[in-house]
């Protein structure tokens, strides 16, 4: 019957479109999540294949594909509204190559833009104002690891960012309904090296994850009925680098612990050398445990605490808690469909955002067999 | 037992089914304010204006009502409306006619007498007015030059007018006939644009022809009535077209119109038909006083008029719009009647400076960019 629920929510969250009520601000929402089964573990970021060294053992060659769809009920004062979202997020491909080497491909999303906001009608009676905002800043990236005596793994990624978000600015004259439409759009380019590290010795695993950002090139253009009116282009957006460290521990042969940390000092993103008082250092903390009932069936949950890097319009610091959990679903001579389900609670002053959310990784694996020759067939 | 219980929790899981997805979409559907205060831009309130007209002006024309599906006929101490038909009559076996029938059928009916005279002028049912017989000439005396004999008379009936015609010879080789009103009032007959077009018909000892109309028009022309430099009038049949132009040059270049209305006072109106409508054409040159001005053969906005109207609004807004981000193309506007060449009616507008024509808008300004 839940599954059934589940996936009549995704279904018309495929219908509907928005997110979180805070992107509006900064870049908006930072994705953090990538693969299904991390996310249950309370977005165990580090130890997953965002760390370009994972996996440490150079077997299999991996695919995964990602999609996530959410609902977000957002509350303030005596409002209360819904919004939905539902896409595609992550794509990811890791290659075994000779000698212990690996070769990975992949497209993540990193800050989704999406939203949908009225303006109040009582303190501006005769209007509304719509704003619709879509779009998102993506990133593709290669990258190349080496494992060493199966225990330790280096490795680093290239990456390139680029996205595009538009915002659709609707106002409506009460109660005639008179729409008229400005278009604010937004163009990212940037670079993104990542460097990762990780162990594993007996039941410890370890992973260590530096992500630095090249400059973010910015092209801003304000459209009103379609013709240029304003724009700022190749404004300059100085990102901070990202530091994580992950560790498991498997205590019992069917139980594991994961912690995961990250931390970025986002409080001096910098847009054309300027800072910006809305941005604040981010913090993610999670732990996550992992029971298999068998080889097929593992139960994963998890818990994560989340500072954002910005603030809301009080200025106060928008952080998140979040309860994870998840499996996954083997599916014969390919891989599995894992999934994992993220009950949500955001926090601004006057804003908070519960948010029920799904997400969906097909992961594909194989392992590559050496056939050897034998004499007589 | 069983079956009652599983039925019923059937029914009622279909329910909860029911209320969860309603509650669902209930909340994703509405329209409450969640949020909107994170939006880091400020935003400019809207700027509500108005103006009234930098020039304005009024002329009247002729109007040129021979594609009209109506024929009006009649007149009143303002208006005369006649009626010309044209019949491709054959003129063999002439003799042995017994009588000649016109027959009209009635649109709007009224009472009202009438003469048939024989038309002694060529005209052209698309360019013919009171003035002229075609687009190119002239009559020689304005409202047709049409022979003093009476070759038929009778009043307009209920849904159809029978007038026997004499003069037969004269008809035919005649340039049509014209019907004259006798007393006062208008009534409406249908043109031979329409499936119940005028005919003439020949009754033979054994049989009939009938001749159906090929031509036809109401030329019509004002009586006493005196325009004053300052009136603004907007009227059909004889046209009225008043000329307005609205400084919205301070605008802001960037602006984004969210309404736009005009407004009109009706002071005095004068309807043939309950309602009417007027349209708003803008002028493709700068208006000159004493020529008739350009405009875009396209309607910019039109508005439906009853004759118990005190107040006009027409919603400009796309028009406003459309000098907001053209701005050396504002030369102004006219008010005419939609159609003109169909109905008669005449709106008298206010002018004094309470109540002269207006335009009442509002506009937003465009968003700042996001960093």
């Amino acid at each position: 019957m839940l599954l059934r629920y589940l996936l009549f929510i995704c279904l018309a969250f495929s219908l509907l479109l928005s997110q979180s009520f805070f992107s509006m601000r900064g870049l908006g929402e930072e994705v953090i999540n990538t693969d299904a089964t991390m996310t249950a573990l309370g977005s165990a970021v580090v130890l997953s294949y965002q760390n370009p060294s994972l996996p440490i053992e150079k077997e299999k060659t991996v695919f995964q594909a990602g999609i996530i769809g959410s609902g977000v009920l957002g509350n303030q004062f005596k409002y209360h509204r819904f919004i939905t979202d539902a896409r595609p997020n992550y794509l990811k491909g890791i290659f075994v190559l000779p000698f212990d080497f690996s070769f990975g491909i992949g497209l993540t999303e990193k800050y989704n833009q999406n939203f949908n906001v009225y303006s109040d009608t009582i303190n501006h009676p005769g209007y509304q104002r719509q704003i619709v905002g879509y779009g998102g800043i993506y990133c593709a990236g290669i990258s190349l690891a080496k494992s060493f005596y199966k225990h330790f793994a280096i490795g680093f990624e290239y990456g390139r960012y680029f996205g595009n978000f538009q915002e659709l600015w609707f106002f409506q004259a009460l109660p005639s309904f008179t729409i008229t439409t400005d278009t604010v759009t937004t163009n990212y380019r940037g670079d993104n090296l990542k460097f990762g590290f990780g162990a594993s010795i007996k039941n410890f695993n370890l992973g260590i994850l530096y992500e630095k950002n090249l400059p973010i090139y910015i092209d801003n253009r304000v459209l009103s009925h379609g013709v240029l009116i304003d724009s700022a282009m190749g404004l300059k957006l100085e990102l901070p680098p990202r530091i994580g460290l992950g560790l498991s521990f498997s205590p019992l042969p069917k139980f594991a612990i994961i912690l995961d940390y990250f931390h970025r000092q986002s409080k001096n993103i910098k847009i054309n050398q300027n800072r910006s008082p809305i941005f604040q250092n981010s913090n993610k903390y999670s732990i996550g445990f992992i029971y298999n009932l068998d080889d097929k069936h593992p139960i994963r949950f998890g818990y994560r605490y989340y500072d954002w890097y910005f603030v809301d319009h009080t200025n106060k610091l928008i952080n998140e808690q979040a309860i994870t959990l998840g499996s996954g679903i083997p599916i014969p001579k390919f891989g599995s469909l894992e999934f994992a389900l993220e009950l949500i609670n955001r926090k601004g002053s006057t804003l908070t955002e519960n948010i029920c959310r799904l997400n969906l990784t097909l992961h594909y694996e194989e392992v590559w067999k050496i056939r050897k020759r034998r004499w007589g067939y | 037992m069983k079956l009652v219980n599983s039925k019923f929790k059937i029914q009622n899981s279909k329910l909860k089914n029911l209320i969860y997805w309603v509650v669902l979409m209930t909340l994703a559907c509405n329209r409450s304010p969640v949020g909107f205060d994170e939006l880091d831009r400020n935003l400019t309130e809207p700027v509500n204006f108005e103006l009234m007209p930098n020039a304005s002006a009024c002329y009247e024309k002729y109007v040129r009502n021979g594609i009209s599906s109506n024929l009006i006929l009649g007149k009143n101490q303002e208006y005369e409306a006649r009626v010309l038909l044209m019949f491709p009559l054959a003129d063999s076996a002439l003799d042995s006619l017994v009588s000649v029938r016109l027959v009209l059928k009635t649109r709007r009916h009224k009472n009202l007498p009438f003469t048939v005279h024989i038309v002694q002028q060529a005209w052209q049912e698309n360019g013919v007015t009171w003035l002229r017989n075609d687009s190119l000439s002239y009559w020689l005396n304005p409202g047709a030059d049409y022979s003093n004999t009476i070759i038929g008379q009778g009043s307009i009936g209920t849904d159809s007018t029978i007038i026997m015609l004499s003069y037969i010879d004269s008809l035919v080789h005649g340039n049509g006939i014209i019907l004259l009103p006798q007393d006062t009032g208008f009534a409406i007959l249908y043109s031979c644009e329409t499936s119940n077009d005028p005919k003439i018909i020949y009754k033979y000892p054994k049989k009939e022809r009938t001749f159906i109309a090929s031509a036809d028009a109401s030329i019509i022309d004002t009586n006493n009535l005196r325009k004053e430099r300052n009136n603004l009038w907007i009227g059909a049949g004889y046209a009225y077209h008043t000329y307005l132009k609205f400084a919205i040059d301070t605008l802001p270049d960037t602006a984004t119109i969210t309404d736009a209305q005009l407004i009109l006072y009706p002071n005095k109106s004068f309807f043939l038909t309950d309602t009417v409508e007027i349209g708003v054409h803008r002028l493709l040159a700068p208006y000159q006083e004493g020529l008739t001005p350009k405009f875009y053969p396209n309607l910019s906005a039109k508005a439906r008029i009853t004759n118990v109207d005190t107040l006009i609004k027409i919603n400009l807004k796309d028009l406003v719009q459309f000098w907001s981000m053209h701005r050396d193309s504002n030369f102004g506007f006219v008010l005419n009647g939609q159609p003109e060449y169909s109905d008669i009616f005449r709106i008298e507008l206010k002018t004094d400076a309470s109540n002269y024509p207006r335009l009442k808008f509002g506009y937003i300004l465009p968003p700042k960019g996001k960093f």
